[in-house]
């Protein structure tokens, strides 16, 4: 779908080199008041960062949730706000695979309006979720006119991808680069993030646009580190394991065959 | 071929029934026979307290270097083909020598002597971990059973066996020797991410042989249930069940080896270390001058042994040989650790188990729970800490005390602990929480032995 060496010379995002795939490359933050009722929290926020690789547009935005109303925006909203980031309508969304990537993939399912929606399609590992494969899912939409469209979907977490140590995203990115780590905030900043938003929202926004913007660049550094070290190219890895396992296998048909796998692993009788 | 394997899996997953037994071949019927007798022979690892307190003296917490990859490193291609039973697993126990890894699993009734202070032998227990008792009746694998006639253990039943045959081809050896060399590289250059990810890889890949075996339920998102977790596409019981094995073996090794050695304590023994009393220095010579290696600390630490003791690394400790040339020279007998050595001289390595630790005393509150500290001019550092499950925050050294007081209490204590909701508390229609939010429990204080 992607061949990231292509796409991503030397493994970076700042270079795109455009391909023929109509994919678009997403990653989303919330940010949300913790415990403003016991069990729900508030959305406060909906972040993007956006790289369309048909097309070479991308973008980051910022949508700002009625909080007094509570809104929260539909899976259907979210793909609408990041269409626009890359100047394309939910009409033109009609045959695009757009990959969502979340670090704790999790926590953004929990903001979505009707998550629901995506539940049947979801596999959990390791405390999130994420769209198991390397196959999207087909998600039915409808647009202003209430036509159907077909987008192609997947929901992927950079932290099943991180080394154990590095599962936070101020760690992981730090590690990835140091010049363009995760901004900082206080202990209590991040517990009163309503407080913030109030008081000091280009402070706000800078937090939550940069959150989005570095899980971007270690999804593709990751993506592209993974395929080099598998040897594979266009690979979508959901997990190390799974790349560990993709990369063993391929060794091992190399070494013995085919047949010698199916028969060590999937020995029948 | 039939799909009898993917039927089974589909019935774990989809609760369907299996099919009728006699609708097998007898030829079916033998594999499943053996298939299952892998299955039960596959369990965790040695994890136990053998003393409870403080211990003072020269402590030293060693581990085998890279301990899964490096067992895994010696699994054989195997042929299926399956004979001999019993009779040729008692040839294999007799020709064991620690060269090659054989996959061979039994079900035995044993009886140790009474005066065996550490028997070897893993009995399962439900969630709880393993039992090692006197006697009883076990599925466990051929290292195990050697070591365990080597403590005076006396097999009074032999219920069944299966010995694997393999051809010469290692199965996961290109792959490991691929990855292990791409990593210290990857080390070479500086590149962290990438050593780390590498890391993980290897160690990642025992996990996946071992996937699905032992049926830990895992949630179903889009059906609100929980289902055994499916196996991977290398899961393997025979592979996973002699891998394990060995390893406990090996460890059960050094145990056996520090309760025969004078002036020796073993104090607790989890996964793939050790931690033990040492007769190191004999009160003679400063321990400081046989444990630091003085090039590392000029070098890395400006010549500061302060510094290197509060750098929370192990790079300023020479090597295991080096320290405690006893032991290391008397672990050498034992076949186990001869395999891990091996495994890990095909990568290129001398070093097969390494210090974690060093401490001049050592409390010692239960499984996985212990704090350490090495005395150096008159000051206490941290060195030793395993929490036993336990979630406290702060510096080393104030998690250290705060550990350490939560064992001197004698009242039940308990910690408020935050976590956030999990999906299935989300999901759960019973349940008010809606979100992922902060949940507030109470939590009993995990540290009485």
């Amino acid at each position: 779908m992607i061949n990231f060496a292509h796409s991503f010379p030397n493994g970076d995002d700042s270079v795109v080199v455009l391909g023929k795939p109509a994919v678009i490359l997403a990653t989303i933050d919330a940010e949300w008041q913790s415990n403003y009722t016991k069990n729900e929290n508030l959305i406060l926020s909906y972040q993007f960062s956006v790289i369309d690789l048909k097309t070479g547009q991308r973008g980051d935005d910022i949508y700002y949730a009625n909080w007094v109303e509570k809104e929260r925006l539909t899976i259907t909203q979210i793909l609408e706000q990041i269409g626009n980031i890359v100047g394309l309508s939910l009409s033109d969304l009609n045959g695009y695979t757009i990959v969502l990537v979340a670090h704790n993939a999790i926590a953004e399912w929990s903001t979505i309006k009707n998550r629901s929606k995506l539940n049947k399609y979801l596999q959990m590992i390791r405390k999130t979720v994420i769209t198991p494969g390397v196959s999207p899912i087909e998600l039915k939409i409808y647009d202003g006119n209430r036509n159907k469209k077909i987008v192609k979907f997947m929901l992927k977490d950079t932290m099943l991808l991180v080394p154990e140590a590095y599962r936070s995203l101020k760690k992981a990115s730090v590690l990835v680069d140091p010049e363009f780590a995760k901004l900082d905030l206080t202990k209590e900043e991040l517990s009163n993030m309503l407080k913030l938003l109030q008081e000091e929202p280009a402070k706000f926004e800078a937090y939550a646009i940069r959150d989005t913007q570095v899980t971007l660049k270690l999804w593709i550094t990751l993506q592209c580190m993974l395929n080099e070290i598998n040897g594979t190219g266009n690979r979508i890895f959901s997990t190390l394991s799974s790349a560990a396992l993709s990369r063993f296998r391929s060794m091992y048909v190399q070494e013995f065959g085919g047949e010698a796998f199916e028969f060590l692993f999937r020995r029948k009788i | 071929m039939s799909s009898y394997f993917d039927e089974k899996y589909d019935a774990w997953v989809g609760g369907e029934k299996p099919r009728k037994s006699d609708e097998k071949s007898p030829k079916q019927l033998e594999f499943e026979k053996h298939y299952d007798l892998a299955s039960r022979g596959y369990m965790g690892g040695l994890n136990s307290s053998y003393v409870i307190g403080e211990v003072k003296g020269d402590i030293i917490d060693i581990d085998f270097s890279s301990c899964y990859p490096s067992a895994l490193n010696m699994i054989q291609n195997m042929t299926y083909d399956v004979s001999g039973g019993i009779e040729e697993f008692k040839i294999e126990l007799e020709k064991y020598d620690g060269i090659h890894l054989p996959i061979a699993i039994a079900d035995i009734e044993f009886e140790y002597p009474q005066d065996c202070l550490y028997p070897s032998l893993p009995i399962k227990n439900g969630d709880a971990g393993l039992f090692y008792v006197l006697k009883g009746r076990t599925t466990c694998t051929l290292p195990e059973i050697h070591l365990a006639l080597q403590q005076g253990c006396v097999i009074s039943k032999w219920h069944e066996a299966v010995v694997m045959k393999c051809d010469e081809g290692f199965t996961f050896r290109g792959f490991l020797s691929i990855l292990i060399q791409a990593r210290d590289d990857a080390k070479k250059e500086g590149n962290n991410m990438l050593q780390l990810i590498l890391k993980d890889s290897v160690n990642g890949m025992y996990g996946k042989v071992a996937q699905g075996i032992n049926r830990r339920p895992t949630y179903i998102v889009g059906k609100g249930v929980s289902r055994p977790l499916p196996p991977s596409a290398v899961t393997n019981p025979y592979i996973a069940s002699a891998v394990t094995g060995v390893v406990r073996a090996a460890l059960s090794s050094i145990v056996h080896a520090l309760s025969a050695l004078d002036g020796y304590m073993v104090i607790s023994a989890t996964t793939d270390g050790v931690l033990y009393k040492s007769p190191l220095s004999g009160g003679c010579t400063p321990v400081s001058d046989l444990l630091f290696d003085a090039a590392v600390i000029e070098k890395k630490y400006t010549g500061s042994i302060v510094q290197a003791l509060e750098g929370g690394s192990n790079d300023y400790i020479k090597s295991f040989e080096s320290v405690d040339n006893v032991l290391y020279q008397e672990l050498l007998k034992y076949p186990s650790i001869r395999l891990l050595q091996a495994s890990r001289g095909v990568w290129g390595f001398d070093e097969f188990i390494e210090i974690k630790h060093i401490a001049t005393e050592v409390t010692n509150l239960k499984t996985r729970g212990q704090v350490g500290f090495y005395e150096y001019e008159g000051v206490k550092y941290p060195t030793v800490l395993a929490k036993a499950g336990n979630k406290i925050d702060g510096s080393k050294l104030e998690q250290a005390t705060e550990l350490l007081k939560m064992f001197c209490d004698t009242e039940i204590a308990y910690n408020d602990v935050t976590t956030l909701a999990s999906i299935r508390d989300i999901l759960d229609p019973k349940k008010t929480v809606n979100d992922l939010v902060s949940v507030k429990t109470r939590v009993k204080v995990n540290s009485q032995p």
